[in-house]
């Protein structure tokens, strides 16, 4: 046996466990179902879903005019909640037509200069200086935008700020903190362990880039 | 009896279903790109790992979460390149599409940490998908090649093979390295 196919042999040995750890891991952060309680509670609130949701129709004609009049920007996807996450879903008919730059950075991080970019979406990496941590900016820019944000442990709120309408993912464990917004029909998910008026700094200095390189 | 036998299958479907939806439907998600064909392939994932039952001894092992994520894996590829081909004038898949596929191992930092050249990287990369099940299920999952024809529907002898031509490929490149 030569010397290439000893090491050949050891070398699969370690890609193969390296593929098993790696697929067994990404199961392993699966959640358990919801606590049984909750799915009673939400029998019984079906009823009253249902009584109020005509009122919610016309509450959310109401909203539509009122935020055209003070010129917010609604986040316009579609949210399919699931036990334990959710899928948004685009409800834009147009691709948009640029990516934006955050000019603030979070204190004790800096940007990755390495930027993920394809054609419809960008990702902006930025890492503590000191200590481990990350925060992430992605946005798309496809009108067929599929996105999925894993719910479970986050307590999830709607926010009016400025000219947006945020969609606030807390983390209840400590975990990263998600905030997504729409701005002239690009989708942004900020994702990282920040506070809320960090996320508000990020999102007043977001500015328009025409050139993501 | 078929009531039994109906019920036997939806609790089988219903307990991975359970364990492993968010994760499953997450990752057909990411490659197929459109919730109704991430939840076929989800569907067909959970239908193909239902008939494998019998492979399945702990639902709560590695190995079991390794083989429910390749059938997924696996599905959503397939699920993907059918709507890729009944919409071939619009899409184009290239091999990009399915290089960051979530819960793959990222080959360069693999290099990073065992010390191969870029040469080795790139013929680990352009492995084909069931080449790299044939080594996840051998040297990971460590299944006898009999055990892998079973889970991938072939036979031993074209497995061993294909090992053989994959460490044959890789011997060369580490030979000529070893030269240098």
């Amino acid at each position: 046996m030569s010397t290439g196919t000893r090491e050949a042999n050891r070398l699969l040995k370690s890609y193969g466990k390296k593929l098993f750890d790696a697929h067994a891991e990404y199961l392993y952060t699966a959640n358990t179902p919801a606590p049984a309680h909750s799915q009673k509670r939400y029998r019984k609130s079906a009823r009253r879903i249902a009584i109020v949701f005509a009122a919610l129709i016309l509450i959310m004609a109401l909203t539509l005019a009122v935020c055209n009049a003070l010129g917010i920007q609604l986040f316009n996807f579609h949210f399919d909640k699931q036990q334990g996450f959710t899928i948004i879903k685009s409800m834009e008919t147009e691709k948009a037509p640029r990516y934006y730059k955050a000019l603030y950075v979070a204190k004790g991080y800096e940007i990755d200069p390495t930027v993920i970019a394809n054609h419809d979406f960008v990702i902006y990496d930025y890492k503590s200086v000191n200590e481990d941590k990350y925060y992430t900016i992605s946005e798309g820019t496809n009108k067929n935008s599929i996105w999925y944000v894993d719910s479970d442990g986050y307590k999830e709120s709607k926010e009016v700020y400025g000219e947006y309408e945020l969609y606030i993912y807390m983390s209840t464990e400590g975990l990263e903190n998600i905030v997504l917004l729409e701005k002239d029909k690009t989708y942004i998910s900020i994702i990282g362990n920040l506070s809320i008026e960090e996320f508000h700094a990020i999102i007043d200095s977001l500015v328009p880039v025409l050139d993501i390189t | 009896m078929l009531t039994l036998l109906v019920a036997a299958i939806q609790d089988f479907a219903e307990s991975v279903s359970q364990k492993y939806k968010k994760m499953m439907m997450k990752l057909t998600l990411q490659i197929t790109g459109s919730v109704e064909d991430a939840e076929d392939a989800f569907q067909d994932a959970l239908f193909a790992i239902h008939q494998s039952k019998h492979k399945i001894e702990d639902l709560d092992s590695d190995r079991a979460r390794n083989y429910i994520y390749t059938v997924t894996r696996n599905a959503a590829i397939h699920q993907r390149k059918i709507a890729a081909n009944q919409q071939s004038h619009v899409t184009k898949l290239s091999d990009y599409d399915f290089i960051n596929i979530e819960g793959e191992p990222d080959i360069d930092a693999f290099r990073d940490e065992y010390g191969f050249s870029e040469e080795i990287a790139t013929a680990l990369k352009s492995l084909t998908q069931e080449d790299k099940d044939l080594i996840c299920y051998y040297y990971g999952a460590e299944y006898s090649y009999y055990e892998i024809a079973k889970i991938m529907d072939t036979d031993a002898a074209t497995l061993r093979k294909r090992m053989q031509r994959c460490k044959r490929k890789l011997a060369i490149l580490l030979d000529k390295e070893g030269l240098k």
